[in-house]
């Protein structure tokens, strides 16, 4: 079957390099069209960017809905998004950090033709964060939480210049905002009032290079080119996510046509689609690490050596290299790499599995121990959990994996790890340093944070703070780079790896961006 | 792997065979005769024979298995069947296929025969009560299982499943709670049919007690179409317990069961479909094989049949 599948492939692969060479001058400004076609993991929930915490959505919503600041998506080889002007066509902070002062973008019309002005900005503010207004929408408040804590205040000032005041500093607020959680994106407030707050999900018209056509739950989400778009145009004429949760599904969707893009390949097909002529597209500082929670709370890893021993005894090259196929790095912090802060020199623990077995044996237990990770069922057959178990018991701990199914794990993340519980694990991170106070801090251990692991350290928590209300980047990404480098020494965790996004494209595909991020700018897509 | 509407679908399907399987007649000999009917009956016999040997390999893999099943070798991942040394090949993790069917059979014939036994057991129990008792007992026990009955069943076991801690021995209780209604009510079926035939009236005028009416001549006769029944649930419990084990909730790597070495690799079948293909075979040629075997044992206790 390989033989006779081989030869139109060749053909087809002949051609395309030959229509290359005959239209070499073929302006990318002329009308391209087409239409993406884009098989996803999952469906999404809710197209409500407000009322929603995750990056599915968020790679539909982006191409709707913007902010009054914005991330650059269209930038692959940098360490984090450019934060630009979104709807905001400037902003001022003032010196104390405390108030933010937008200009607003003249002559932008929401896809339903509600202008966008200062009124608007008002609305939306009120939808997520003001509790007095009757527009206020207690789910869009959950969600946009970690924006719209900071905020104390706003006010408009004129029709196009709105200000917002802060309860404290922190600079890394207006990116906090576009993180996962419900991002604070300008949704058309004439659009609320006639769908309702829960109709947005399904009615989602913002001011973006697309617009909403319609929407199969379960089967399609199809967007259209916004002609009228204040800024450059997109080249779709179309754009369809589907979602095929199967993993095989998304891999013969792709070799038959049927779609041009799919996201998460199983990482031992890609070799495969690479060599029938499709593209692969990675980032390097994609925002989003692979590690373990160590439960500081157990009496085996309230030893720092038996902490740095795990770290030792797990072969991250290894997984990198055989199971990743390439697509993930082996990581040694929990610095999220995209961000300004992330070091890719960083090196905490080597693998050593000698040294390991030695810290074992000082710290008492010269037989090794049992150890309990509980890990989500996520259909991959658990291929890094087991090479983990693997690597543990070469150095005597005996690890008993325990799946959940993802929804219930999650809730035991969240929760916290139980006492029999040594080690859990998750797949996480954010485009701004900050993410780690989420995770590292005393005052976020679970289950009031996702600090799983009950990790404390008064001087880690100093630094975060310290970082956070620091405005010079330098001078903040030190203090990370510090914390990170205590966190490690302490070894509260395990980082396993990186993820580089792999993203799979048929060769008619052009201008695809894999930026720092978890979802995509689709305006500069063309297909052939 | 199987979706918890097919799943409940099909012990639905199963369900609707009560009437098919009629209560036999109790002889009071002729055991042997039935035997005799049954090996007749080659297909099931064979099927018999094959199930023992699939047991036999299973129970004896710790020295059948030419590797540790969770050994793997990150050099020969998914090598094809026929590799030198892997006789059937290894998986994702370049673990040895023959050794890991031979240690997942362990897990999914527990799993497909264990729940099945003791609910057999429990639901044989509550409806020959159910079904002699009659009145209040029959309602409270009915309605019981009614409740148990309204929850899909795949959802009642991940609800089980999800208050125990995962493991294999969780996978089988959920199963067993979940089959307990459907047996329960088979049996009941079947006691209310054989109480209501002539040959319990002359018993009971004969002076027979109630435990001895409910043991020697009630019993005999709900029992064969209740062994039928469960014959054929054994296969799909084998499929219902890999799709447990698929959520996460049975069995936990790097052991596995035959459902759950499909669940692997199907994610690669382009690349390497024996690492699907193979424990897929398995399960259908067990499936079949207790199918096979239950229909045999139909025949061979159906009185009807037997005068053939």
């Amino acid at each position: 079957m390989g033989h006779r599948m081989a030869v139109p492939l060749l053909i087809r692969v002949a051609i395309g390099a030959a229509l290359a060479i005959i239209q070499p001058t073929a302006t990318p400004q002329a009308q391209a069209a087409g239409t993406l076609i884009w098989g996803m993991p999952s469906e999404t929930d809710t197209m409500d960017p407000h009322a929603t915490g995750g990056w599915t959505t968020y790679q539909i919503t982006y191409q709707i809905f913007e902010g009054l600041a914005k991330e650059d998506l269209t930038k692959g080889d940098v360490p984090t998004p450019p934060l630009v002007p979104g709807l905001a066509a400037s902003w001022e902070i003032s010196p104390d950090g405390l108030q933010y002062t937008f200009k607003l973008r003249p002559g932008v019309t929401f896809h339903d033709g509600t202008p966008f002005d200062a009124a608007a900005v008002k609305f939306n503010f009120e939808r997520f964060w003001d509790k007095s207004s009757p527009n206020y929408y207690p789910k869009a408040a959950s969600f946009v939480v970690a924006y719209a804590k900071w905020i104390k205040g706003m006010e408009v000032l004129d029709p196009m210049t709105v200000r917002v005041i802060l309860t404290a500093p922190n600079y890394e607020w207006l990116r906090q905002g576009l993180q996962s959680y419900g991002q604070p994106l300008m949704v058309s407030p004439a659009a609320v009032k006639a769908y309702g707050n829960e109709g947005i999900a399904l009615h989602p018209i913002g001011t973006g290079p697309f617009r909403f056509v319609e929407r199969q739950q379960g089967v399609r989400t199809v967007l259209e080119r916004n002609p009228d778009y204040w800024g450059r145009k997109a080249q779709l004429d179309r754009v369809i996510f589907r979602p095929l949760q199967d993993p095989a599904t998304r891999v013969n969707a792709l070799s038959n046509g049927e779609v041009q893009m799919i996201s998460t390949p199983p990482w031992d097909e890609i070799q495969g689609l690479v060599d029938d002529g499709f593209k692969l597209s990675t980032n390097p500082n994609v925002p989003y690490i692979n590690y373990l929670y160590l439960n500081m709370k157990q009496d085996v890893f309230k030893d720092v050596r038996v902490r740095r021993a795990v770290n030792m005894a797990i072969d991250r090259e290894g997984i990198a290299r055989e199971i990743y196929r390439k697509t993930g790095r082996p990581e040694f912090g929990l610095l999220s790499p995209g961000t300004d802060a992330y070091d890719p020199g960083f090196r905490s623990y080597k693998y050593d599995p000698d040294a390991a077995k030695k810290l074992f044996a000082e710290a008492g237990y010269p037989n090794g121990f049992k150890v309990v990770f509980e890990i989500p069922q996520v259909g991959t057959g658990e291929l890094v959990e087991s090479w983990i178990q693997r690597d543990l018991k070469k150095v005597g701990i005996d690890v008993e994996l325990r799946k959940f199914e993802w929804v219930t794990y999650m809730g035991r993340w969240a929760g916290g790890m139980g006492q029999d519980i040594g080690m859990n694990e998750i797949g996480w991170g954010m485009s701004t340093p900050a993410w780690i106070n989420i995770v590292a801090r005393c005052d976020t251990m679970a289950p009031d944070g996702q600090n799983s692991g009950y990790y404390c350290n008064k001087e880690v928590d100093a630094l975060l703070s310290q970082a956070l209300t620091t405005r010079d980047p330098a001078a903040a990404k030190a203090l990370y780079q510090k914390a990170n480098r205590i966190i490690m020494d302490d070894a509260a965790y395990v980082p396993i790896v990186d993820d580089l996004q792999p993203i799979m494209l048929s060769p008619k595909v052009h201008g695809f961006v894999n930026p720092p991020e978890d979802w995509f700018d689709l305006s500069t897509v063309s297909v052939d | 792997m199987v979706p918890p509407d097919t799943a409940h679908a099909g012990v639905g399907e199963g369900e609707r065979s009560d009437g098919v399987g009629a209560p036999a007649i109790p002889p009071a000999s002729g055991r042997r005769w039935r035997i005799a009917a049954f090996a007749r009956d080659r297909a099931a016999f064979a099927a018999a024979l094959f199930l023992v040997l699939v047991a036999g390999a299973a129970l004896l893999a710790p020295l059948l298995s030419p590797y540790d099943p969770a050994a793997a070798d990150n050099l020969l991942r998914y090598a094809p069947p026929g590799t030198a040394g892997h006789l059937l090949g290894t998986d994702a993790q370049g673990r040895d296929m023959l050794s890991r069917l031979l240690w997942g059979g362990r897990v999914s014939l527990v799993v497909g025969i264990v729940p099945v036994m003791v609910a057999s057991a429990t639901g044989l129990a509550l409806g020959l009560l159910a079904g002699t008792a009659g009145g209040w007992t029959d309602q409270v026990i009915m309605r019981l299982l009614d409740v148990v009955f309204a929850f899909p069943m795949v959802l009642l076991a991940i609800a089980i499943a999800g208050v125990l801690r995962p493991g294999v021995w969780t996978e089988v209780i959920s199963i067993t709670v979940v089959l307990i209604p459907y047996v329960g009510r088979l049996a009941r079926t079947a006691t209310l049919l054989v109480a209501s035939m002539p040959f319990i009236e002359a018993a009971r005028a004969a002076g027979a007690t109630r435990t001895a009416l409910l043991l020697r001549y009630v019993t005999p006769g709900v029992l064969p179409p209740l062994l039928v029944y469960a014959t054929t649930l054994v296969g799909l419990m084998i499929v219902v317990g890999s799709g447990l084990s698929f959520l996460g909730l049975g069995v936990q790597p790097p052991a596995s069961d035959w459902g759950a070495m499909v669940s692997e690799g199907r994610i690669v079948l382009r690349r390497a479909p024996h690492a699907t293909v193979l424990p897929g075979i398995v399960i259908v040629a067990v499936s079949l094989a207790f199918s096979f075997l239950g229909d045999g044992l139909r025949d061979a206790l159906d009185p009807r049949s037997r005068r053939r």
